[in-house]
């Protein structure tokens, strides 16, 4: 019988509940002009931001470009921002239309397993030997041909360890939605990964 | 609890968004059924396997991002700084786009300035052209009336037109039928008047030289002293004028001996 493991998934984000009130206060005060206070919510979330991005795109060079891009425009627009609304989902939409641009300027799909930067490819000494290493190649492939909608849903929900209805606040539906969204994108990336797997093998 | 229902609580289960009734729930669903069982260990084989990519993988971007970033930012605020205290231009381009019902006051006060200004000096304008135009109108007319009253068969109405040539002026065609009118009128009063209405042009030559041509058909020694009161006036008649009335027998001897005692005393 398996086991189902459960995780809380969302380990930083009784942390950033903490903090909410301050990345508040913070952006009200940058759209009051103090345009200078965006450096700390820049220090506090763009390591989140770019692993989004990266994830996304599976490019780090286009990923620091992707997150420097998000953040000025969360300046531009700083008008924009709801006081009554949280900081991190509006910044996460932010990112996510960054990301769109770059897919639709960049018209191919998201560069896959091959065009992955050496600094990212995984550790060899962390994992047990080369059949796993190939896994997790082929599965970050996998990720990376997924449809952008499933990929990020999916990315949001493992990776940003998010709950459902933060989600669905962030991508502005219902959680019903995410559910079905999450479930197909699990099924599509497991029909690819399977793929993979096979001509891999061949 | 059937596959479907099984399958759909299998993501909220990896989510962990499971109260501990439905997981268990699953759990006996899962150790029952072995298809149901074998995809839930393959999706949360697959589950943690996606969880791997993160732990092998630098999470922490470069130092180099946020640099960039606190220029980018020092730049955004230095510009918003610069233009938040706006030039006198910039105020009044700023007070100009902000205040569109001014815009809209002082466009059509404008508009309707230009309009007035505009009627009022085509209107003076156009009064005196019109004015003109009258002018010339009326006295095309006054001469054409003249010219045609002139040949009426009543001779009260050629003396009306005697009179209305006054008005008319120099014109040519006026004076020609005058001149004409002068000469055969067959009423001598017609003919009087016509004289009188030419003594006003009698230095002109072709008006003098016909005046002086009418002596010698003449035969009204009235109209004759018109006529050389006419061509005379102060300063008297010209060398061979004299002479030349003198031979033609028409002109009263009286006048004649008149004249030729005034060239003598001049």
């Amino acid at each position: 019988m398996p086991v189902i493991t459960t995780e809380d998934g969302n380990g930083s984000g009784g942390e950033q509940r903490v903090n909410q009130p301050e990345d508040l206060e913070l952006m009200i005060a940058v759209q009051q002009g103090e345009v200078g206070k965006m450096g700390t919510l820049f220090e506090r979330h763009h390591a989140r931001i770019y692993n989004f991005c990266h994830r996304m795109t599976g490019s780090q060079a286009a990923s620091e470009d992707l997150v420097q891009e998000a953040f000025m425009r969360a300046l531009k627009y700083r008008q924009t921002f709801r006081g009554d609304a949280d900081f991190l989902p509006w910044l996460y939409r932010l990112a996510r239309n960054v990301c769109n641009d770059y897919f639709e300027k960049n018209q191919r799909f998201p560069i896959t397993g091959e065009d992955l930067p050496e600094g990212v490819s995984p550790d060899p000494s962390a994992l047990d030997n080369a059949q796993q290493k190939e896994q997790v190649c082929l599965l970050r492939e996998a990720l990376l041909r997924l449809p952008v909608e499933r990929r990020e849903v999916l990315i949001l929900s493992r990776f940003e360890y998010r709950h459902y209805d933060e989600i669905a606040q962030l991508l502005g539906c219902s959680v019903g939605a995410v559910k079905v969204r999450v479930h197909r994108a699990m099924n599509q990336l497991r029909e690819t990964y399977r793929e993979l797997l096979k001509e891999s093998e061949s | 609890m059937n596959c479907e229902k099984a399958d759909k609580l299998l993501m909220d289960s990896l989510m962990g968004a499971l109260g501990a009734e439905e997981r268990r729930d699953l759990d006996e669903h899962l150790a029952s059924c072995e298809r149901c069982g074998e995809e839930a260990a393959e999706m949360e084989t697959l589950w943690h396997e996606l969880g791997r990519l993160d732990d092998s993988r630098s999470e922490v971007p470069s130092d180099r991002l946020t640099r960039r970033f606190r220029l980018a930012l020092a730049d955004f605020e230095t510009n918003l700084h610069e233009t938040s205290r706006p030039r006198f231009s910039e105020w009044w381009a700023g007070l100009w786009t902000a205040r569109p019902a001014w815009q809209a006051a002082f466009s059509a006060a404008v508009l309707v300035m230009g309009v007035l200004l505009g009627a009022g000096l085509n209107s003076r304008q156009s009064l005196n052209e019109e004015l003109d135009e009258l002018r010339a109108e009326i006295e095309t007319m006054s001469r054409a009336v003249t010219v045609s009253l002139l040949k009426h068969q009543s001779a009260s109405e050629r003396l009306r037109a005697v009179s209305w040539s006054r008005m008319s002026g120099g014109d040519d065609k006026v004076l020609a039928a005058l001149l004409d009118s002068a000469r055969s009128d067959p009423n001598v009063n017609v003919r009087l008047a016509a004289v009188d209405a030419l003594a006003g042009y009698a230095d002109q030559g072709s008006v003098r030289a016909s005046l002086m041509d009418n002596l010698e058909l003449e035969k009204s020694p009235l109209v004759q002293l018109a006529v050389l009161e006419a061509v005379a006036g102060d300063e008297g008649l010209r060398n061979g004028e004299l002479q030349r009335l003198k031979e033609a027998s028409e002109v009263d001897q009286t006048l004649l001996d008149y004249y030729a005692a005034q060239a003598e005393s001049l």
